[in-house]
């Protein structure tokens, strides 16, 4: 029995010790070395101090569900045995030292700086390799397809070695998609990196997708340079405020501007802790003030939708033990270093917000539409309150049910079908075809990604214009360019999207006979 | 910015190095880090997994010196004729322009075994903790002569990261790879040191490897255990 699991962060690594430890064979493939997924929260791992009031949290003030307890109470176990695998989280004397939690009242984060992720990354990469033998690391490999047999289980995939260019089969009793990929997240993207591939991989097999029009916003994306990049909450913990000119012609640089000329619009709006608040409140609004009287720039003679982060009130030691990474990248970046004056960021959104559907309770916990796929991490579409800031405990947790489920649910099932792999890999390779070039289209998408989030658009206009773009770049089968694989997958996955709009509750969007989605 | 140039070591392979060559690119007004200058020239192969500095991977040779693209200023590096010049980083196997192989450096770490056991006090790991913050980037390799040189020696990196602090003894297996590794092939040039990104102090995790590997090799000679706790720890 061998299971392959895509991906290459945390919620693989997590799944992949979990299934070992279960006594099953993993194969991990992904399109980087593992423990080098850094697209989550770095400020820290969510905590509850108390298991009631996070589980209730976790459930958006609801009577919390089973899977919410669940998580509420594997909090406080998996840091402590993060901290035994050598997480070298921040501490007071032999107490875990936590900060408050951006969004959620009843929950803290432990931390390691502004690194939380890449070195929990690392401690689960180092806990694998003492697990290696029934593991085989097929780095480098983008994934193509997945493989059905003649009654629709999935089982296998076909992968593409990036460095060489070949394909490759895998035959799996089980695949677990831990691929990231929230769909459409224009945000810290270039050209080349489009995360939505695995999710669009199961898309295309068949897989509904679920989500509610929701996508998700951040407040704080730095504004300087090429690609706005989301700044992590912990800067906000740790008392970065935000605020714009009061004077929205104002002409002076930030650091000159007196405190009486200073607009604290969160403080003003939602209180003393209103830079607490979780993400989409707070991206809300700062999407609004900042139309309303954005940063004006004296040489264009417009607003730019801005507003300053401020942290140069703080002591430079103290944020350099604690956000340091963040620091470093903004410095490199903004025209002065933050610890000299304020720098301006906007808002907008980081994702679509669309992911796999999969049973979130239950014995089969983590099984997608789709018999023999399962889906953990923010592959999966799971029923959180403002997900991002627990997203690091929640790809550990749900990685671990995810392996318990799959290894429960193959007791009885076959091997991979090795003919019918066979079969579709000769497919892939006959229809290698010359990609065009992408780069334009990506920025296009970007943009229709930024307009169906803040709902500027209305849904019809802008399937028009995804499926023109989705027609213009579709060429017959597939290509040996990952980047415009990627494009494809953003595409879909936004099309897909477009059905969810304006929706409240949760939907699951399918794939329909002639390649265009359909609410499932 | 205004009219800067990137100048770029290109190369279309592995076993391509008739094709390596320099060339030009515009850096786009809009960019400020080289990664940014980087990304309008999709052509061009590197990794840029996060353009933040977390991942490590998009560690190259911008201005004849290892340093991760997304947190370098192309003011910084830019010569007085506007050209900020791109090379990929040595010490690795090369894969394509700017993206190299870094699969040897993971190994030479795993075989190190550098986990932390769960039974070591939180006092123990202190001397540790600054290492972690190691992104396994390669510019250590890039910067040693001696890996440069092909001697054996596995790089600064596996020894930062399996620095003996971390567990309660050296293990006879840890320092039989401290051997295999190389130590003995580490000239204390210390260029690691100059480059590390995360300003780890190698010279000390090295010094501390080559003591300890001394020691282990004598014993190993005459047949002894070098008193070590446990033989081994997994």
């Amino acid at each position: 029995m061998k299971v392959l699991v895509y991906g290459g962060g945390v919620p693989a690594l997590a799944t992949c010790i979990a299934l070992l430890d279960a006594g099953l064979s993993v194969d991990l493939a992904g399109p980087t070395d593992a423990a080098r997924e850094p697209h989550l929260p770095q400020g820290g791992i969510a905590c509850g101090h108390d298991v009631d009031a996070f589980a209730r949290g976790l459930a958006g003030g609801d009577e919390p569900a089973p899977h919410h307890r669940a998580l509420a109470e594997a909090a406080r176990p998996i840091v402590e045995e993060l901290a035994g695998w050598g997480v070298p989280f921040a501490r007071d004397g032999a107490e875990l030292a936590l900060r408050r939690l951006p969004g959620w009242p009843d929950a803290d984060a432990a931390f390691v700086g502004s690194s939380t992720v890449q070195l929990t990354a690392w401690a689960l990469d180092l806990q694998l390799a003492r697990r290696n033998a029934d593991l085989r690391r097929l780095p480098e490999r983008d994934l193509l397809e997945l493989v059905r047999d003649d009654q629709g289980a999935i089982v296998g995939a076909i992968l593409r070695d990036r460095v060489r260019g070949s394909l490759e089969s895998v035959a799996a009793s089980a695949v677990v998609l831990a691929s990231g990929g929230p769909a459409g997240s224009p945000v810290g993207s270039s050209a080349s990196s489009f995360p939505e591939v695995g999710v669009a991989a199961a898309y295309r097999a068949g897989a509904k997708l679920r989500g509610t029009g929701r996508p998700r916003l951040h407040p704080t994306l730095l504004s300087h340079g090429r690609h706005p990049q989301p700044l992590s909450s912990a800067l906000r913990a740790e008392g970065a405020r935000l605020w714009v000119p009061v004077d929205d012609k104002e002409v002076r640089i930030p650091r000159d501007i007196p405190k009486g000329d200073r607009d604290h619009f969160v403080q003003e709006e939602l209180g003393e802790d209103g830079h607490f608040a979780n993400d989409r409140l707070l991206a809300e609004l700062v999407r609004r003030v900042t139309r309303e009287r954005g940063v004006y720039d004296r040489v264009e003679r417009t607003s730019r939708e801005t507003a300053y982060l401020d942290i140069s009130h703080l002591p430079a030691g103290h944020l350099a033990a604690r956000v340091g990474d963040e620091i470093r990248a903004i410095a490199a970046r903004a025209p002065r270093h933050p610890s000299e004056g304020p720098f301006e960021i906007r808002s907008g959104a980081v994702s679509l917000g669309a992911a796999l559907a999969v049973d979130e309770d239950g014995e089969l916990e983590a099984r997608t539409s789709l018999p023999g796929l399962w889906a953990v991490g923010t592959t999966a579409w799971r029923d959180l309150a403002d997900e991002e800031g627990v997203a690091l405990l929640a790809a550990i947790h749900h990685g671990r049910r995810a392996a318990r489920a799959i290894a429960l649910a193959l007791e009885d099932a076959s091997d991979g079908d090795e003919a019918a792999l066979e079969h579709a890999k000769a497919a892939l390779e006959d229809g290698l075809e010359d990609a065009p070039d992408v780069a334009a289209e990506a920025g296009e998408l970007a943009e229709l990604v930024d307009a169906l989030a803040f709902g500027d658009d209305d849904g019809d206009d802008l399937a028009a214009r995804i499926e023109a773009l989705l027609e213009e770049t579709r060429v017959p089968t597939t290509t040996a360019d990952p980047r415009h694989q990627g494009l494809l997958a953003g595409l879909e996955i936004g099309l897909a999207a477009t059905q969810m709009t304006g929706q409240q509750a949760p939907i699951d969007v399918a794939r329909s006979d002639d390649g265009f989605p359909e609410r499932a | 910015m205004t009219t800067a140039t990137l100048k770029i070591l290109r190369q279309d392979g592995p076993s391509r190095p008739d094709t390596r060559r320099w060339e030009n690119r515009a850096v786009a007004a809009d960019a400020v880090t080289v990664a940014d200058a980087l990304s309008a020239h999709p052509d061009v192969a590197w990794d840029d997994r996060c353009t933040w500095p977390s991942c490590g991977t998009c560690t190259m040779v911008i201005a004849g010196r290892a340093r991760p693209a997304c947190t370098t200023p192309i003011a910084e590096v830019v010569d007085g004729k506007g050209v900020v010049t791109l090379a990929p980083l040595g010490g690795v196997p090369l894969r394509r322009d700017l993206w190299v192989d870094r699969s040897g450096l993971l190994e030479g770490i795993a075989g190190m075994a550098p986990w932390l056991d769960g039974d070591v006090a939180a006092a123990r790991r202190e001397p540790f903790a600054a290492f972690t913050r190691c992104t396994r980037c390669g510019a250590c390799l890039d910067a040693c002569p001696e890996v440069r040189a092909d001697s054996g020696f596995v790089g600064a990196a596996a020894f930062g990261l399996s620095h003996e602090a971390r567990t309660l003894e050296p293990t006879a297996r840890r320092l039989d790879a401290i051997i295999d590794g190389g130590i003995a092939e580490c000239g204390g040039a210390n260029a690691c040191v100059d480059v590390c990104p995360e300003s780890l102090a190698l010279d000390e995790a090295l010094r501390h490897a080559s003591v300890q590997a001394t020691r282990h090799a004598f014993a190993r000679l005459i047949g002894r255990s070098t008193g070590v706790a446990r033989t081994d720890d997994d």
